[in-house]
C-alpha cells in the first residue's frame, strides 16, 4: 500500500500539471530558440520545400525574416547541450481581421528539413470569418530529443486558417513571436 | 519496505542538481535579491537599441496610460531592424510587435537589467535626465507600471536594475518606457544600452 501511495504520488508530481511531459532529467521547460516573425514573400508556398526554411541567424535585424535553403547554415538552430524539444509556440503580436489571409504553418526538421520531427507541426492562423487578437497563443507539444551539438531547423509554408477561407498565405500573417521549448 | 524507502532516498539524491553537472556560485552582487525559487530563473529575453532623445516623452508630460496612435507611448525597441542613424520617436507604440516581449507561457518577472556601453564621442560627457520604467501592456493596449521609475543617464558602463516579483499573463507585453526628466536631454546615439528580462516560468 505504501509503495503504491509513494509512486502515485511521483507520477502526480507539479511537472505533470505544469502542461510538460517531456522525459528529460533536470529542470523545467524552457525557451530553446525565439524570435519575432517579419513574414517573407518566400514564406508563402503551398507544401514544404526543402528550400524554404526560416532564416534564423541574425544579420542586420533582430527578428526572423528571411527564407533560405535548409541546408544553409542560416538555417540551423544548434543546441551544444543536449535537450528535449518539447513545444512549438506563437503568440499572436499584431491582429488580423476577419477578413485577412494571413496563415502560416511552421514544422520543425532535422537533416536540412530532410526528417520531420513527429508531432512538431503548427498551424497558425486566425480561422474562416475570425479575427485573431494580440495575445492568443497557439501551440502544439511533442516529444523529440536533439543529442548535444546537433540542429533542427523551422521550415514554412501557407497555413489554411485564415480569416479570408481560400485564400490564406503566410506573408500576410503579421508580425508575430514564434518559439520553440524543451528541456535540458 | 526497507529496501524500497533506500531505493526513493536515492532516487531523490541522484536526480539533485549536483548530479546535473551544475554549479551554483552564490554571493554575486547581482543575487543580493533572490526571488522565491531563484533556482529556476532565467534568462527570458536578451537585446540591445540604438538610443536617441527623441524616443523619450517630451518633458513636462506623463506617461500616457492608454495606446494612443497620436501620442505614442515611447518604448524601446526590442525587436527588428533599427536604423544605424539613431531610434526615432516613429514606431514606438509600445503595443507594436517590435516593442514589446511577449510570451506564450505565463511568467513571474523578477529583474529587468540594463548595462550601456558608449563607445561614441559622448561617451566621456553622457549627460541625461531621463528616467525609465517598466511596464505590462495588456493586448487591449493598457500599459501598467510594474518596475517603478529610475533615473536613466546614458555613459559608458551605467547599470540599472530591477528587482521584481511581477506575474506576467501569456500574451502580456513587456516594455521599457523613457521620459525626459528635464528639457536639457543629451544623448549619444552610441551608448548601445543591452538589457536583459530575467523571469521563472510558470
Amino acid at each position: 500500500m505504501l509503495a503504491t501511495l509513494i509512486f502515485a504520488l511521483m507520477l502526480l508530481s507539479p511537472v505533470a500539471y505544469a502542461g510538460e511531459f517531456a522525459l528529460g532529467p533536470s529542470g523545467q521547460e524552457r525557451v530553446i530558440a525565439s524570435s519575432m516573425l517579419e513574414p517573407d514573400s518566400g514564406w508563402s508556398i503551398g507544401s514544404y520545400d526543402a528550400s524554404n526554411c526560416l532564416g534564423v541567424e541574425f544579420e542586420q535585424t533582430t527578428s526572423w525574416n528571411d527564407d533560405v535553403l535548409c541546408n544553409s547554415v542560416e538555417a540551423e538552430l544548434w543546441t551544444a547541450k543536449g535537450v528535449w524539444l518539447t513545444g512549438l509556440r506563437v503568440v499572436v503580436a499584431t491582429a488580423l481581421a476577419d477578413d485577412s489571409t494571413g496563415a502560416c504553418e511552421f514544422r520543425l526538421t532535422t537533416g536540412n528539413a530532410g526528417s520531420a520531427i513527429s508531432g512538431a507541426v503548427l498551424n497558425a492562423g486566425p480561422g474562416d470569418s475570425t479575427a485573431m487578437a494580440v495575445g492568443t497563443v497557439y501551440e502544439v507539444a511533442f516529444n523529440h530529443r536533439l543529442a548535444a551539438g546537433s540542429s533542427f531547423e523551422i521550415e514554412v509554408k501557407n497555413g489554411d486558417q485564415c480569416g479570408d477561407s481560400g485564400s490564406c498565405v503566410c506573408e500576410t500573417f503579421g508580425k508575430q513571436h514564434l518559439s520553440v521549448w524543451g528541456r535540458y | 519496505m526497507r529496501a524500497l524507502l533506500l531505493a526513493l532516498v536515492a532516487l531523490f539524491h541522484f536526480s539533485g542538481v549536483s548530479w546535473a553537472r551544475e554549479t551554483i556560485v552564490s554571493g554575486d552582487s547581482d543575487h543580493a535579491y533572490l526571488p522565491t525559487d531563484h533556482q529556476r530563473e532565467v534568462m527570458l529575453h536578451r537585446f540591445s537599441f540604438r538610443t536617441d532623445t527623441s524616443i523619450y516623452l517630451a518633458f513636462g508630460e506623463n506617461y500616457t496610460t492608454k495606446y494612443d496612435q497620436s501620442a505614442a507611448v515611447h518604448c524601446v525597441q526590442q525587436h527588428a531592424y533599427q536604423p544605424t542613424v539613431a531610434m526615432t520617436n516613429t514606431n514606438r507604440e509600445c503595443t507594436k510587435a517590435e516593442n514589446s516581449f511577449r510570451a506564450p507561457r505565463p511568467f513571474k518577472l523578477t529583474r529587468v537589467m540594463l548595462v550601456t556601453a558608449a563607445t561614441s564621442g559622448f561617451n566621456t560627457s553622457a549627460f541625461a535626465q531621463a528616467a525609465m520604467r517598466i511596464i505590462s501592456i495588456q493586448p487591449d493596449g493598457t500599459v501598467a507600471e510594474v518596475g517603478s521609475e529610475q533615473e536613466y543617464a546614458s555613459g559608458n558602463g551605467v547599470a540599472k536594475s530591477w528587482s521584481l516579483a511581477e506575474r506576467i499573463p501569456a500574451g502580456v507585453g513587456v516594455g521599457l518606457q523613457l521620459r525626459r526628466t528635464s528639457s536639457l536631454v543629451f544623448e549619444t546615439v552610441d551608448s548601445r544600452p543591452t538589457v536583459e528580462l530575467w523571469g521563472i516560468w510558470e
